[in-house]
């Protein structure tokens, strides 16, 4: 059964708030939260890069799929990522997302210390868990060789970029389970009862995904 | 009307009629410790919860009264307006005056997307909120008595 709604289905159709993903290239990919207030057009946050969180007119070639949390639920989570868009909260990349969440004094996503961090697939998750929906066990998330390769690539584009060198180093040493774009979104679409998915059923449905996107 | 300003031994609030609609709003109390709040009605103060210095903040409590008179048709409508009063107060770390919405907030008729709003938007602040447990447990049994699927409403609130 698909994940993805249909290539052609328009972004308007979301209940106020899914999920989006894209093929950056062969074997990578690039997610984002879809969202839509009242009147108003779809848009998706994402994590673009290093410090640069976007928040963009919906438009291919994201693809998108509904989230699995109840309607009610959806366009609070609407209105909350919205103001998260309008802040635009400096959010560093790293693999390590543990307590990067929100600052209990503000209720503010807010950037975390050296090494820890953000990617597009983790910005869903931690957005969602900000507001009491947790999305995944990450306990359950195994550590891959390939991962590793993607860590050394990701921190060689850091540093390449500028990126502080103390972060790069972290973000290159560190030891936790990445979490892939296409896993967060099979998860996500899962129905709410479900959560939080584990490794094994996100696995699946992050097939599942890759073969929507073609 | 006339202007109702007073003081407490708990909360030193001025109040400031700002004229949003034709009528008057104001800012009065009712029993101790609890309070009304009409459109337009300001607290121009709360120096008891932590603010960083003694200069007098505005905050706007127009969004409580759009949560206070909300219903299910108009909830999803004023939900942008909810969350924004919520984050302008824990900005400020008014979290008193928070915990006094929460507490005041009748449940059994604002709308279902409101308290939702209120709930979620408060619970990465939760611990800064005396009465946030007791708003969701009150917010799960009103829920319950408009027979809402509550368990799933409010997923993940519990813990």
């Amino acid at each position: 059964m698909p994940v993805l709604e249909a290539d052609a289905r328009p972004f308007g159709d979301v209940d106020h708030v899914g999920v989006a993903i894209y093929v950056t290239a062969p074997g990578f990919w690039h997610a984002g939260l879809l969202y839509q207030l009242p009147e108003e057009e779809p848009r998706i946050l994402h994590l673009e890069w290093h410090y640069r969180l976007a928040d963009d007119q919906a438009a291919a070639p994201f693809r998108w799929a509904q989230l699995g949390i109840d309607d009610a639920n959806k366009a609070v989570l609407a209105a909350l990522i919205s103001r998260i868009a309008h802040r635009k909260p400096g959010i560093p990349y790293a693999f390590d997302f543990e307590g990067v969440c929100f600052n209990e004094e503000t209720g503010d996503l807010t950037p975390p210390p050296a090494g820890k961090g953000l990617t597009c697939a983790t910005l869903i998750i931690a957005v969602l868990a900000t507001y009491g929906h947790q999305l995944i066990e990450i306990d359950t998330w195994p550590h891959r060789d390939e991962d590793a390769d993607f860590c050394a690539l990701i921190s060689h584009h850091m540093r390449q970029g500028g990126a502080a060198e103390e972060h790069v180093r972290l973000v290159e040493t560190a030891s936790t389970a990445r979490v892939r774009p296409t896993e967060a979104v099979g998860a996500a679409n899962r129905d709410a009862g479900e959560w939080p998915v584990p490794f094994s059923t996100a696995a699946e449905l992050s097939q599942q995904v890759i073969a929507d996107l073609g | 009307m006339a202007r109702k300003i007073r003081r407490s031994s708990e909360i030193n609030i001025s109040t400031k009629a700002v004229g949003r609609s034709t009528a008057s709003h104001y800012f009065s109390f009712g029993e101790a410790d609890s309070f009304n709040i009409w459109p337009g009605a300001e607290v121009i103060s709360e120096p008891d919860n932590g603010l960083a210095d003694d200069t007098q903040t505005r905050i706007d409590l127009g969004w409580l009264f759009e949560a206070l008179h909300s219903t299910d048709e108009s909830g999803v409508k004023v939900l942008g307006v909810v969350v924004d009063g919520v984050n302008d107060l824990v900005r400020s770390r008014a979290f008193r005056l928070l915990d006094q919405a929460l507490s005041d907030i009748n449940v059994d008729t604002a709308s279902k997307h409101v308290l939702l709003g209120l709930a979620r938007s408060t619970y990465p602040v939760r611990t800064k909120l005396t009465e946030w447990k007791t708003f969701v447990i009150r917010v799960d049994e009103a829920f319950r008595r408009r027979e809402l699927d509550s368990d799933r409403l409010l997923k993940g609130l519990a813990s």
